[in-house]
């Protein structure tokens, strides 16, 4: 009988919010396609409340995303292989990175800082943290919610769509990120979401405007 | 300059008693006198102006005098031939001779078939408005494109095939009529009831479990929304309805 691990695992996730972890199993092929399914039924029920119009799903950055939760959340509990075998597990994006591939594999993506959290606390020289952290500097949708600081964030395709635009500066005021919202490229999209009930909705973000005028 | 002849004019007016009624109308002419003869009623000292007034014209069966200067007689008004002379009479100042006598207070009235409208009224007491009525289609390109925070605290509901009720402030930037809320009813702002005191009694009667909101218009009609049937506004929550709905 198939145990469909990876499947139960990325389901569990999605309604739950909870990982749940079945043994040291990296194997996720087999599965592959059902998971790329119910992606796609998580991303059209998602995509209602995508604002403008909502990118297309790309099924090959979901399931991208997909394995690269499963493995970071199997290497928790379960870690026998060496350092040089964590790049062989996470593999980068083959390809172009889009907007739809952004949406589409922030659908798992979106829990990595949760589990990098608990990896940082069990050891903070690990060496999958930079690895994990790495990929976000690229998915840096999905990094939102962390306290991850990154020099040199590329804005352009963020702003270069209206509904990820939408989705990213929501998500920055959702979470209050300061440091994010007075990126150069943000603080005037955060302050035009805002507009003149900024000290109802986020005080902080106004006091912060009027100390830097 | 000449005298104006009419200033020395002193009018009299002779009402039989049974008009005595009518009289009322100038009971409040503090210049006036009133003497009783026999069956008749005189009043003295009306100018010229007040005998021309309504109040004198509408008593009815009157005969108006009047006499100039220092002559004792009385000139029927119109005539230059005097018809008789001033009654010797003992004058009393017109509140003194005709007092007024309140009617005393009756216990056992209690106005069971008197009613009141309810009705709205413009109101210079400003207070926050918290809720829109707006067309479905304005909202639906406003939410669209609207930050999610703008909606996180706002609750709607869908009112009939053109219109939402959205409830919670800050208020949406959208064109529509707002509303100040009072317990539960929510009044056209710039309105207020016309007798603010009967508000309490108007929502137990027409909100008898407290489980409405009561949507005034400013004609004094209103409808009700159940508080059940309002949701969360967000983009999908507007989605899905819509779907549903058309």
């Amino acid at each position: 009988m198939e145990k469909k691990y990876f499947l139960k695992m990325i389901q569990h996730l999605r309604v739950e919010e909870q990982v749940m972890l079945y043994g040291n199993l990296f194997e996720t092929s087999s599965d592959e396609e059902e998971v790329c399914s119910f992606l796609q039924t998580e991303y059209q029920q998602e995509s209602l409340t995508h604002p403008f119009q909502s990118p297309s799903f790309d099924g090959a950055a979901a399931l991208w995303g997909a394995r690269l939760i499963y493995n970071a959340a199997q290497l928790l509990l379960y870690r026998q292989n060496k350092p040089n075998d964590l790049i062989a597990l996470f593999p980068d994006f083959q390809n172009e990175v889009t907007p739809s591939a952004i949406v589409s594999a922030d659908l798992c993506l979106r829990f990595l800082p949760d589990v990098i959290a608990p990896l940082r606390l069990i050891d903070g020289e690990d060496q999958l943290i930079g690895i994990l952290e790495n990929h976000l500097k690229i998915w840096h949708f999905s990094a939102v919610k962390s306290e991850l600081s990154f020099d040199a964030l590329d804005f352009t395709l963020i702003l270069s769509n209206p509904c990820i635009k939408r989705l990213y500066v929501d998500r920055v005021i959702e979470y209050k990120k300061l440091k994010l919202a007075f990126h150069p490229s943000l603080k005037p999209l955060v302050q035009a979401s805002l507009g003149m009930y900024a000290d109802v909705f986020w005080n902080n973000f106004k006091t912060e405007l009027l100390i830097n005028e | 300059m000449a005298k104006n002849a009419t200033d020395n004019l002193t009018f009299f007016v002779l009402v039989n008693a049974d008009e005595k009624e009518c009289l009322g109308g100038i009971r409040d002419w503090l210049n006036l006198s009133v003497g009783f003869e026999g069956n008749d009623i005189w009043v003295k000292g009306f100018d010229y102006a007040q005998i021309n007034s309504l109040e004198i014209k509408s008593i009815p069966f009157k005969s108006i005098f009047y006499t100039n200067g220092d002559s004792r007689k009385l000139f029927p008004q119109g005539s230059l031939l005097p018809q008789r002379a001033i009654p010797a009479l003992l004058w009393t100042p017109m509140e003194r001779a005709l007092p007024v006598t309140l009617p005393s207070l009756n216990h056992n009235y209690f106005g069971i078939k008197d009613k009141a409208a309810i009705s709205l009224e413009r109101s210079e007491t400003e207070r926050e408005a918290v809720a829109m009525y707006v067309y479905m289609d304005e909202l639906w390109n406003y939410i669209e494109t609207a930050p999610a925070i703008r909606l996180q605290a706002l609750q709607w509901v869908i009112v009939d095939h053109d219109h939402a009720f959205i409830i919670g402030k800050p208020l949406l930037p959208v064109h529509g009529e707002v509303y100040w809320r009072q317990n539960d009813f929510f009044i056209p702002a710039g309105y207020d009831f016309d007798l603010p005191g009967t508000t309490d009694f108007i929502n137990t009667k027409i909100n008898i479990d407290g489980s409405k909101w009561i949507v005034w218009n400013a004609d004094g009609s209103y409808f009700t929304i159940d508080k059940e049937m309002l949701s969360l506004l967000s983009l999908s929550s507007f989605r899905l309805s819509l779907n549903s709905f058309k």
